[in-house]
């Protein structure tokens, strides 16, 4: 399905029934936003694992983000988080979908803690993944050096340095494949949509300036982070930083030694950590 | 979820995705939008047969029809079929759903037919269960006399003549089992949020004149009927009607059946799904 938000269309999809039979009546499950990461993937990265399982416990709505996968590319000047959390925020109120759990992970979390700094009674709970508050890049790069050797580094320090279509290519070849301790299913990957123009776009401009420590302040409802402590690209530096950003008492924070950026891939119990969080 | 459409905000929930990871690709399954049976019912007594049987092939979206169930009932003036096929055609243009099968049962068929005769070239396939192209009173009331015994038959008579909270209410007392005389027949009369003001109007302004059988013969979907000899509010005579009225639908009739066919006729689950799939 797609829906028209201010002349873009976003394309979304449902996984699971709203309603559940009670004893005595229909009851509602939760509703689930899943945010993909990226920018400049899409959603289907969600729908082999995160997705069918969390459906058994709620609604899940997959959603498209402006410039990605089957939404409207709409223009540079409009990938950023703020219109991200604003298309968001126009979905949820279209289909009055009032208090959703958001997951994402990566930049997809850092979009969910955008829309709830802006909308702090919204949220019922965040499940945030491989997250960072900012973008350290020499952090980055020490792990990339440690899980792929100097050669990997080097092409993480050109992309971030210089970031273009040419440098991304090199990177997604070299870097990516470090992202999981697995190793990606082909599958998955030749599902993804991928749109280098955006994904270069970001880490040009506005990936080198955030801060989520103010946004995670502002959070007024539970909080699950899950985070591998090898990940290259969400230090785990990165990620204590922003765990330390939110009100005491509502973060859970979850760390998986060995496992990377892709975390969910890498290790089962996170998968379950969620699926709780989600159904308690 | 619900969206505002032509003014009240209607209520559809879903089953199933509509991309599904298939090795490398993401396969694109087909729309089936449920339309649900009343007057007044709601969407959830298919959430536990044939719409999650559906889901395996296609994404199903339950509908509650405007006045019904979760959906708004604010303005009366839009309780009528006319309005009903309209809001299914806002509904799939506002969330972008191309080339629907539209599945209308019962009351839900008129919807149903006139979004198909209104809008022939919108739908791929309309699955048709008991459906009937107008409400003969006195062919529904011998029917209940034959299959109910002389008090159903008397009170779908005060019914349908003088509807009313009090003829509504001996209708469901006396008439209910005679349609749905399944063990699930409790489970299927407590499920819905029924509008009785709704089914009340209803039968007491639009009923008396609906006719749908002029627009039967300009329907271009590939039409499927699904049939229960012993529907009561249903007949057959008047099933019949819009099986002859669609050019090529093709219609299996089962022998016994009432209201529920896919309940009292489990091996039409089969024959629905396969209609989905192929």
């Amino acid at each position: 399905m797609k829906l028209d938000v201010g002349g873009t269309l976003l394309f979304f999809d449902v996984e699971g029934t709203l309603l559940e039979r009670g004893e005595t009546d229909w009851r509602n499950r939760p509703t689930v936003v899943l945010l993909h990461p990226g920018p400049g993937v899409d959603h289907s990265v969600y729908k082999d694992l995160i997705g069918p399982t969390l459906a058994e416990v709620a609604q899940v709505v997959y959603i498209d983000q402006r410039g990605d996968g089957r939404s409207d590319r709409s223009n540079a000047s409009r990938w950023n988080l703020e219109t991200w959390a604003g298309d968001l925020h126009e979905l949820l109120g279209a289909l009055e979908i009032e208090h959703p759990i958001l997951l994402g992970s990566s930049t997809g979390a850092l979009v969910a803690l955008h829309y709830t700094w802006r909308h702090p009674e919204r949220a019922s709970k965040l499940v945030l993944i491989s997250a960072v508050a900012r973008y350290v890049h020499a952090r980055s790069i020490a792990v990339f050096d440690r899980l792929g050797g100097p050669a990997a580094g080097e092409v993480a320090a050109a992309y971030f340095a210089d970031p273009n279509e040419t440098t991304l290519a090199q990177y997604l070849q070299v870097c990516l494949p470090l992202y999981s301790r697995e190793g990606f299913d082909p599958d998955v990957v030749a599902r993804m949509r991928m749109n280098p123009e955006v994904t270069a776009h970001w880490d040009r401009t506005e990936s080198t300036r955030i801060d989520m420590r103010e946004a995670a302040a502002s959070v007024r409802c539970p909080v699950l982070l899950v985070a591998g402590e090898d990940d290259p690209s969400a230090t785990i530096g990165g990620v204590e930083e922003l765990a330390e950003a939110f009100p005491p008492g509502l973060v859970e924070f979850r760390r998986y030694a060995g496992a990377r950026h892709g975390v969910v891939r890498d290790e089962p119990r996170a998968l379950e950590d969620i699926r709780r969080f989600v159904a308690a | 979820m619900r969206v505002e459409v032509e003014g009240e905000r209607l209520f559809f929930d879903v089953e199933g995705a509509k991309l599904r990871p298939s090795g490398p690709w993401l396969e694109e399954v087909p729309t089936v939008a449920i339309v649900h049976t009343g007057p007044a019912a709601d969407h959830t007594p298919y959430r536990d047969h044939v719409g999650p049987l559906l889901a395996r092939s296609a994404q199903v979206l339950y509908l509650d029809l405007r006045g019904c169930g979760r959906s708004d009932a604010n303005d009366r003036r839009g309780w009528n079929v006319e309005q009903w096929s309209s809001d299914l055609r806002a509904l799939f243009r506002l969330l972008h759903v191309e080339r629907p099968i539209v599945l209308g049962h019962g009351w839900g068929a008129f919807p149903a037919l006139r979004y198909a005769q209104r809008w022939p070239d919108e739908l791929s396939k309309l699955i048709l269960v008991n459906p009937t192209a107008r409400i003969v009173v006195p062919r529904i009331v011998s029917r209940f006399d034959e299959l109910g015994g002389a008090a159903a038959g008397e009170a779908a008579h005060n019914f349908f003549e003088r509807p009313s909270e009090q003829t509504i209410g001996t209708y469901m007392h006396e008439c209910f089992w005679v349609l749905i005389p399944s063990i699930d027949a409790v489970g299927v009369m407590v499920s819905p949020i029924w509008n009785f003001e709704l089914a009340v109007h209803w039968v007491d302004n639009e009923a008396r004149t609906l006719d749908l059988r002029p627009g039967l013969a300009s329907i271009k979907a590939p039409t499927y009927v699904f049939a229960g000899t012993d529907d009561a509010q249903y007949p057959a005579a008047s099933i019949e009607e819009v099986v002859s009225g669609i050019p090529g639908a093709n219609a299996v009739w089962f022998e016994g059946a009432r209201h529920s066919v896919f309940r009292d006729a489990p091996q039409s689950l089969a024959l629905v799904h396969e209609v989905v799939a192929s």
